[in-house]
């Protein structure tokens, strides 16, 4: 373990682990350029490296791209990869009041801390975390889907019947092209583009930028600004005034660790329910949506934690838990390491120097989030006439890079003058793009469930896994307790 | 390890067979001399379409071709990742294509015969492309959790079927796969299970076996590869003893005639310049040749079928006329 450390302290190592994280933060913050893009775009490049070189740039960059989604979220309302969704619901408003800075230090913050606890459970608990992932089958990965879906009616402090209205809509959008079970096609009115389902990284930036834009054009003050860039004198300490209750930053780690390491669930699950948990767990929960830097906190350090844990299926079983960690297998495979039980024993150095590159990689996030902040800040001290058309062209790329379809970039339009309509009529775009995350993970769990029920019955799969129980009965009390909150909240507001 | 030998059949000789070969263009355009440059085809960087994610099937078998490609043609080529709809919104985009020589893209079988036969709007024909070659192909396996097996061995399995018909789960990846059409086969032949799909991969089968959530898993022996330890095989697809496991037996050694893989290539929109697609798979040849490459397919737990453009039209019918064959059984 500690060769492992040696190895990733190496000098060369060092300066490879800063680049890799600088340009995951780059990739990270442009819209539809993902995680898993990067590290296709960076594995060739590996191949010439020494394997441990090669492992330790691929480790820092996937976390730097964690980081990096942050930025476009929290500066201009638009997530940078689709696990930064959450991270915008208080991160913007911050930013609208000029404290922007303080969301992209706290976001760095955060995402440092998150990182190297996801990548301390990976050092020292990967068995165990991977055994646990196994028990995680069909009917337990749906009532996970449903108890997320539970934040549908609180979504960034709207209204109860507006957010759940966005919601299922959201789910409804989800269920577009062929179908899980049965391939029929739904919803593609004859046009084959549609067979593959609107595509999620291009519906996240028509559902928030384009309303963003329209909403910036409406200003007849050309010269107006998103706001003020204000450089923050105390802003370390106003972030550590946040977090110096450790609560938050605790409980999305140990979140974003565990269902980071559920294959197939991913980053933006966790920011998602760790948001939702920080909102519930909260003293002050009206706070929320208005630019609360601990919403940004949860998520952020949600999504990085989930990042070093979505390693632990791979290296553990031998088995990709995401499609990052996909791309990760054919590079160990290359360099003549292969994935599962015995790779921790077999070539012990190189696994470990990887894992800390991944924790190192959270460092070297705070050391550049601290630097870069103030610079990426001042992108919204440019006047609106000059922020437009060139978020307006990152859309396009955005949404064209993602799966090399014009179509999705149609998509994206449409969806944005979509999203432009419920802005005005008070439905919060964010629930639509929940329902459109969890959507497919809800119906496939509930359908991969209903086919294990054709030979064990519905009562053995639904009614007798334990950890499926658990979800279900916190799925529950989580919609009752939305349902019970919004009473009292009206009844107060009318009383 | 060859499935079958390759054979570069010239002019003279495919003008005799051409009628039976369903390529008939291939000596038309070689008589007349071609007057959009075949000569310095190709002069500019040919774009690949990729169907699947980076690190997916066909990309593996595409990278481990590109360098030598690009170094025999004296081109770059640019992969380009279309993907949706198991591969359909790709092969959508590469049938409407330019048939310029300049883009070209990644096939698999048997998806691109399944699709257009399953489902609505595929926006796209089988024949709609023209096989560039067939490079490689992977059987599929049955297998069981290598620590805590459901079944010991192939026989225990039928046993337990046969006992308790239509009630032992099979998990797979997607419905109307490869792995389908092998569980329906060996339904059809007497084996009556329940099969599961899990819509989420190839890794989610391993992991769904693995936890115990479904006895048994069907999927592609690549999968078995790097993980011996982890899983155990209780047969495989293909027709004959799967030389990079031959210890795994084969369906047919177990009593059914089943039989199946999956199959990755290159293909061109239909349309292109049959000599331009000759001057690829002349280069797809050599660099299947090259020691790295038959180094990489063996890593991957891929074998080799290594046809070209003439001989992979009868290939393709044919695993097209097994297909039909199947087709049918999904609807009981």
């Amino acid at each position: 373990m500690f060769d492992g450390l040696l190895l990733a302290l190496d000098p060369a190592h060092l300066l490879l682990i800063l680049a890799g994280v600088a340009g995951g933060v780059l990739i990270g913050a442009l819209p539809g350029l993902t995680a898993t893009m990067g590290a296709a775009l960076l594995v060739p490049f590996t191949f010439v490296m020494e394997p441990s070189a090669g492992l330790v740039m691929l480790g820092a960059m996937y976390v730097g791209a964690m980081f990096g989604d942050a930025v476009p979220a929290v500066l201009v309302n638009v997530p940078g990869t689709p696990s930064a969704m959450a991270t915008a619901f208080d991160g913007y408003p911050l930013s609208e009041q000029g404290k922007g800075q303080r969301a992209i230090i706290a976001a760095c913050w955060a995402s440092a801390v998150g990182a190297i606890i996801g990548g301390t459970a990976l050092l020292v608990m990967s068995p165990t975390l991977a055994a646990a992932a196994l028990a995680f089958g069909p009917p337990e990965f749906f009532w996970l889907g449903a108890f997320a879906l539970t934040i549908m009616g609180s979504v960034a402090g709207s209204s109860f019947f507006r957010g759940l209205g966005g919601g299922l809509f959201g789910l409804l959008l989800s269920t577009v092209g062929i179908a899980p079970a049965g391939g029929t096609s739904r919803f593609t009115f004859g046009f084959y583009q549609l067979q593959g389902g609107v595509s999620l990284a291009a519906a996240l930036i028509g559902l928030f930028a384009i309303p963003q834009l329209i909403k910036l054009a409406e200003n007849r003050k050309q010269r107006t600004r998103i706001s003020q860039y204000v450089p923050e004198r105390r802003v370390f300490r106003h972030i550590w005034s946040e977090l110096r209750r450790p609560v938050t930053l605790i409980r999305s780690s140990v979140l974003g660790t565990f269902i980071g390491v559920l294959p197939g669930s991913g980053a933006s699950l966790a920011g998602i329910v760790s948001y939702n948990e920080a909102v519930r767990w909260s003293k002050d929960r009206t706070k929320f949506g208005k630019g609360a830097v601990e919403g940004v906190v949860s998520v952020e350090t949600a999504n990085n934690a989930a990042a070093p844990a979505s390693m632990v299926p791979l290296l553990s079983l031998g088995v990709p838990g995401s499609n990052v960690a996909a791309i990760f297998l054919g590079a160990l495979l290359f360099h003549g390491l292969e994935p599962g039980p015995s790779l921790f024993d077999d070539t012990p150095e190189i696994v470990f120097a990887f894992v800390w590159a991944m924790i190192l990689g959270g460092i070297a996030v705070f050391i550049l989030g601290r630097v870069m902040a103030p610079l990426l800040v001042r992108a919204i001290q440019a006047p609106v006439y000059a922020l437009i058309p060139v978020i307006a062209a990152l859309t396009m790329v955005g949404s064209y890079a993602v799966r090399g379809n014009m179509f999705d970039t149609y998509m994206m339009f449409v969806l944005g003058i979509v999203g432009y309509v419920l802005m005005k009529i008070g439905i919060p775009v964010a629930a639509v793009a929940l329902g459109l995350i969890l959507g497919p993970i809800v119906e496939n769990g509930l359908d991969v469930s209903l086919q294990m029920a054709e030979t064990a019955g519905i009562f053995t799969v639904f009614f007798t896994r334990p950890i499926s129980l658990v979800l279900m009965a916190l799925t529950v009390l989580s919609a009752l307790w939305t349902v019970y909150s919004n009473v009292r909240r009206s009844s107060r507001t009318e009383g | 390890m060859r499935k079958r030998p390759r054979i570069r059949t010239r002019c003279t000789l495919l003008s005799l067979a051409a009628p039976l070969l369903l390529a008939p263009a291939a000596c038309a355009s070689d008589a007349g001399s071609s007057d959009d440059g075949g000569d310095d085809y190709p002069s500019e960087s040919i774009r690949v379409i990729i169907t699947f994610d980076p690190g997916g099937g066909s990309d593996t078998d595409f990278r481990r071709l590109q360098p030598h490609l690009e170094e025999s043609l004296g081109v770059s080529l640019e992969p380009e990742y279309v993907t949706g709809a198991g591969g359909a919104i790709g092969w959508a985009e590469l049938a409407n294509a330019e048939p310029d020589g300049y883009t070209i893209g990644t096939v698999v079988l048997p998806h691109i015969l399944l699709q257009p036969e399953l489902i609505e709007d595929t926006g796209y024909e089988t024949s709609d492309f023209d096989i560039i070659g067939m490079n490689a192909y992977a059987p599929q396996i049955l297998f069981v959790d290598a620590e805590d097996p459901a079944f010991e061995s192939f026989d225990e399995f039928e046993a337990h079927v046969q006992e308790n018909p239509g009630n032992v789960d099979i998990g797979g990846a997607a419905e109307y796969n490869l792995s389908h059409a092998v569980q329906v086969m060996l339904d059809d032949a007497g084996l009556d299970t329940n099969y599961v799909a899990t819509g989420e991969g190839a890794t989610a089968v391993v992991s769904g076996v693995r936890g115990g959530h479904y006895p048994v898993g069907i999927t592609s022996i690549q999968q078995y590869f790097g993980a011996e330890d982890e899983i155990q095989p209780l047969a495989v697809s293909s027709e004959e003893t799967y030389e990079l496991a031959s210890d795994i037996p084969t369906l047919s050694e177990l009593g059914y005639d089943v039989s199946g893989s999956t199959n990755w290539g290159l293909a061109a929109p239909e349309g292109t310049d049959p000599e331009k697609i000759e001057i690829i798979s002349d280069a797809v040849a050599d660099a299947l040749d090259e020691e790295d490459v038959l180094q990489n397919m063996e890593d991957e737990g891929q074998g080799m079928i290594g046809t070209g453009p003439e001989e992979s039209e009868e290939y393709v019918q044919d695993y097209l006329d097994d297909i039909r064959s199947v087709t049918p059984l999904f609807e009981q």
